[in-house]
């Protein structure tokens, strides 16, 4: 009896490491978006469901949940079942700063991350506005900037985090706060001229600006933005050389209860697949976003920087729910 | 004037309604103005709430105001409000009775297949038992209505997760 | 001109081929079937589509996505009329008047109305797409906050021809419905309201629980909460479209296509909106107002018409600007970027054959919906036969995997239940549901641009009323409000008659 459960023991032990690469899921994965069908994160993920799909021989389901910035489906994964057929995914910003934001009781810690491409944030104006650049843009904030329509998809979106950053270095700078529905539509009225300017994701302006309706000034970043069919966008460091910000990365995640295999499973293909996957290429190049797959404590480190600069831009506006300090979000070193 | 039915059923919903309308416009007022952002008081987001709720209130009290002048808040006199004894209204409350011990308490604790044939040969049976006693076809029926439920329950399996990949509760 | 006409008979000739043909006929079957069933949306059978057509090839997979997505929004009206459950938010308005007519015996006839308004439809919205695609894709543009605005309002104001017998109980569900979208979330401070601390509740009332709740659920309790009735099938009753209902309301259909169209270029509004205004303005401009509602062919054909045309519109200013005209283009846009195609501004310069291929691949999907309009008909009218004890709880497994489909969260499903039971009890207090969903619908439109017209503004009330479109949609506002006061209607007749007679 001894030599059966010790013979049984062994053959479990010997049996790990084999398993361990080789999750072979046997129903179709869900992928959560917690944003509508077509939007910035529902186009990178289904991109990676499609090499997902390839690499592991199932199906990678994509389910749109909107609702509450994003909060809704990502609650919704956390009362799933953590056996890696349910994952997450959005922007690493957003889900490690729920706490601040009030939105859902989550962080960081509560996940693993795998993530496909950086966003980064470009400010475009209509192209009937008179701003030359960036620094005549900055000087009009701040001479009369409270009559300046800014379009933004809303509290805590890409545009509204990087309007309160370029707040905060250039004091005296003013704008108004106009909120749309999402990245898309909030680009659509600069092209339109209903706002004059907005700071959401270069793959949201991509379009409209190669068609030379919205006019790019900067991209927040410390170095230029080459976009397909456009040329370079000067980074935003030549006006302003102390200008940090970390990027936004996409991607998704597992909760930190997924069973071992299936992390060590992701983990592989992420470094083999992902990383070298032309068709995400290709779509990043498309939509100006850089294309930077990573995963396991290199992912998790890229998050939490922007995570902190999205919980303290919100703490020093005086709109954050509590102090990140306080939920393990210590102040970005400068 | 004796009240006519229809009057004391448009005088309930309207005091309904009216409660309703009030209610959302004093729920409206507890919510902070917000202008600490520099914005005016037009982005109070208890605006557009209290704007409906005051017309819901409004039009509630003309439904009143139509009811009673029909007698309809004379509510004791008359024909009944509801017509509560027929057979029609207790298959409707058994239906109701299934159709959320299905939703609140099967699905969810049972796989969905079982759930949904649990339901569906439960609600058949309930259902068509009077008609079949009658008819005498007791025994075939059952076996049939069981078959249509098995088809059924495995059809919306297969349709719902097999061929459009939704996971069902 | 002539030009235009060779680059179409060139993508017509390139989707003349054996694969691209059975593509076609597999994708808007799938697409019928996604549409009928309750839950499975346009958006959802698009999107859902994208991944399972991620290695096709682009021209390929992109005739896939537009034959589900024109056969999912002409098979939703199956389900409206054979059980009174819309089975795409879109058909909720071919309800009325479809499932009336099944009640009459007239299933089949009423499913050819549907089949030739949806194929018509599409021809008409096809042809602006074919036609007018540089011009017409700007129009996206000129719609912002404040008319946007105007726009809820007009539909306000014409759904009060939907109101039914009584308007007061239309308007106070309908004002409901505007409450309703505004739970949760609200846009400007993301300040979350109407909740009472159910954190479910933040992401607001989604509208399709809510509209197989109040359509869906509520049916079933109140056909089983009813005498039991023989159903009446017509044998003679032909399932093939009448080239005679076509001529007759031809005005009907050439009016609902436009406004289907114009819809659909407009961005945020959709199928549904564009269903709802051309069954209201078909009732508004009919002779024959008092059958809305009761079985009316010509209310059937416009809301057919209307929303299957609203395609094709919101597919033109996805190639001209990248700006999707509803949710499924939003998608369909979508997948279009992930597929190398660059929609957008330049693409009349980059690739003009590809708004050929599109207008072809139209042509190719309303071939299919004929199709299946002509196969699947005869044997779709028998689900009423089968007795309504066994089609009812059939039909509520149906919502409740409907409801929970869609974002697969239990909480919809609770949303339908409720809205079920209330629209039940409210049915029996003679209130309307239509008011109701379509307040859902609107309510969000007019609360967030609004609120977003007025931050613009600085809140200067002035900013609604001073710009062209607005100016307009103000004016008809007004004329339709002038018009119910009792009194001016005849007097403004009787103005016109005398212009005529000098």
């Amino acid at each position: 009896m001894t030599r059966m459960l010790l013979a049984a023991a062994a053959a479990v032990v010997l049996a790990l490491p084999a398993g361990a690469q080789n999750w072979k899921p046997t129903k179709p994965v869900n992928i959560i978006v917690p944003w509508a069908a077509g939007g910035s994160t529902d186009q990178v993920i289904r991109v990676v469901a499609g090499e997902l799909e390839d690499a592991l021989g199932q199906k990678f389901v994509v389910v749109n949940q909107p609702g509450a910035s994003g909060s809704i489906g990502t609650k919704s994964v956390l009362e799933a079942p953590k056996d890696g057929y349910t994952w997450a995914s959005g922007a690493a910003g957003d889900v490690g700063s729920y706490r601040v934001t009030g939105l859902l009781d989550t962080g960081m810690a509560d996940w693993h991350f795998y993530l496909a491409i950086a966003n980064v944030s470009v400010v475009g104006v209509g192209a009937a506005t008179p701003y030359k650049d960036f620094k005549e843009f900055v000087d009009l904030l701040k001479a009369r900037g409270d009559g300046i329509p800014v379009a933004t998809a809303g509290i805590s979106s890409a545009a509204h985090n990087a309007m309160e950053l370029l707040v905060k270095l250039n004091p005296g700078m003013k704008y108004k706060h106009v909120t749309y529905d999402g990245g898309n539509p909030a680009v659509i009225a600069v092209a339109s001229g209903e706002a004059h300017a907005t700071a959401q994701l270069a793959s949201e302006q991509a379009e409209m600006i190669r068609a030379k309706r919205v006019r790019p000034l900067a991209v927040l970043a410390g170095k230029p933005l080459t976009l397909d069919g456009y040329g370079d966008i000067p980074p935003v460091t030549n006006w302003l050389p102390n200008f940090v910000s970390a990027a936004n990365y996409f991607g998704m995640w597992a909760h930190k209860d997924t069973p071992k295999e299936v992390i060590e499973t992701m983990n592989q293909v992420w470094s083999s697949k992902i990383a070298n996957s032309a068709k995400l290429r290709a779509y990043a190049t498309a939509r100006g976003a850089a294309f930077d797959p990573s995963s396991g404590a290199e992912a998790h480190k890229r998050g939490f920087a922007m995570v902190q600069e999205i919980s303290w831009n919100y703490f020093d506006a005086g709109k954050a729910k509590l102090d990140p300090s306080t939920v393990g979000i210590p102040r970005p070193a400068k | 004037m004796i009240p006519t039915r229809q009057s004391k059923r448009d005088f309930l919903a309207g005091v309904f309604f009216a409660l309703l309308g009030l209610g959302i416009v004093a729920e409206a007022q507890r919510i902070p103005a917000m202008t600490s952002g520099g914005t005016g008081l037009y982005t109070w987001p208890g605006l557009v709430p209290s704007f409906h709720g005051a017309i819901v209130l409004l039009l509630s009290l003309a439904l009143i105001w139509r009811s009673t002048r029909q007698g309809g808040h004379r509510l004791g006199t008359g024909e009944t409000v509801f017509e509560r004894a027929g057979t029609p209204f207790r298959t409707m409350l058994v239906t109701l009775v299934l159709c959320l011990a299905f939703a609140l308490v099967a699905v969810g604790r049972l796989p969905f297949w079982l759930a949904s044939f649990a339901f569906l040969s439960a609600s058949f049976i309930v259902l068509g038992w009077e008609e079949w006693r009658d008819a005498g076809t007791t025994r075939r029926s059952l076996v049939k209505v069981l078959a249509i439920a098995a088809a059924v329950a495995i059809g919306v399996h297969y349709v719902f997760q097999e061929l459009f990949l939704v996971r069902l509760p | 001109m002539f030009e235009g006409l060779e680059a179409f008979g060139r993508s017509l000739a390139a989707y003349a081929t054996f694969d691209a043909v059975f593509t076609m006929l597999w994708s808007s079957l799938l697409g019928v079937v996604i549409g009928a069933l309750p839950g499975l949306t346009a958006t959802m059978g698009v999107a859902l589509m994208t991944t399972l057509t991620f290695k096709m090839k682009a021209s390929e997979a992109i005739l896939v996505l537009i034959c589900t997505y024109v056969g999912a929004i002409y098979g939703g009206s199956r389900s409206a009329i054979l059980l009174n459950i819309p089975g795409t938010p879109a058909s909720a308005a071919s309800c009325l008047d479809g499932h009336a007519l099944a009640k009459q015996g007239l299933a089949g006839r009423a499913m050819g109305i549907a089949t030739s308004g949806s194929i018509l439809g599409t021809w008409i919205g096809m042809l602006a797409l074919a036609l007018f695609t540089p011009v017409l894709g700007n129009v996206a543009l000129d719609f912002g906050s404040y008319e946007f605005f105007w726009l809820a309002v007009f539909g306000i104001v014409i759904s009060g021809n939907l109101t039914g017998g009584d308007p007061l109980k239309g308007w106070i569900i309908g004002f409901l419905g505007l409450f309703v979208a505004g739970i949760g979330q609200e846009p400007v401070h993301a300040y979350i309201r109407f909740t009472f601390g159910f954190a479910d509740l933040s992401g607001g009332i989604s509208l399709i629980p809510a509209l197989v709740g109040a359509f869906g659920f509520a049916e079933v309790l109140a056909v089983l909460g009813s005498p039991k009735q023989k159903a009446i099938i017509n044998a003679f009753d032909s399932v093939i479209p009448r080239l005679k209902d076509v001529f007759q309301y031809w005005r009907t259909i050439v009016r609902s296509g436009a406004i289907g169209t114009f819809i659909g270029i407009v961005p945020g509004v959709g199928e549904d909106v564009a269903a709802w205004s051309s069954y209201a303005a078909a009732k508004r401009f009919s002779k024959e107002r008092d059958k809305f509602g009761k079985g009316s062919i010509e209310g059937l054909m416009a809301a057919e018409t209307g929303d299957n045309a609203c395609v094709p519109g919101a597919v033109i200013p996805v190639l001209t600007l990248a700006i999707p005209g509803s949710a499924p283009a939003a998608v369909l846009l979508a997948a279009m970027l992930i597929h190398g195609v660059r929609a957008g501004p330049m693409i009349m310069i980059e690739s003009p054959q590809f708004v050929y291929d599109v207008v072809a691949m139209m042509l190719l999907a309303s071939i299919g919906i004929l199709i299946y309009g002509l196969v699947l008909t005869k044997a779709l009218v028998k689900v009423l036969l089968v007795p309504r004890e066994i089609v009812m709880p059939i039909v509520f497994v149906l919502c409740l995997v409907g409801s929970f489909a869609i974002a697969s969260r239990m909480f919809d499903v609770w949303v339908m239940l409720s809205f079920g039971v209330i629209g039940y009890v409210l049915r029996q207090l003679d209130f309307p549901m239509a008011p109701l969903v379509l307040g859902i619908v609107l309510g969000d439109l007019l609360d967030k641009n609004l609120v977003r017209g007025l931050v613009l503004a600085e809140g200067d009330v002035t900013a609604f009323f001073t710009r062209p479109i607005c100016i307009v949609l103000w004016l008809l506002v007004a004329a339709i409000l002038l018009s119910r006061v009792p009194g001016i209607e005849s007097r403004i007749r009787s103005l016109a008659a005398r212009w005529a007679r000098t």
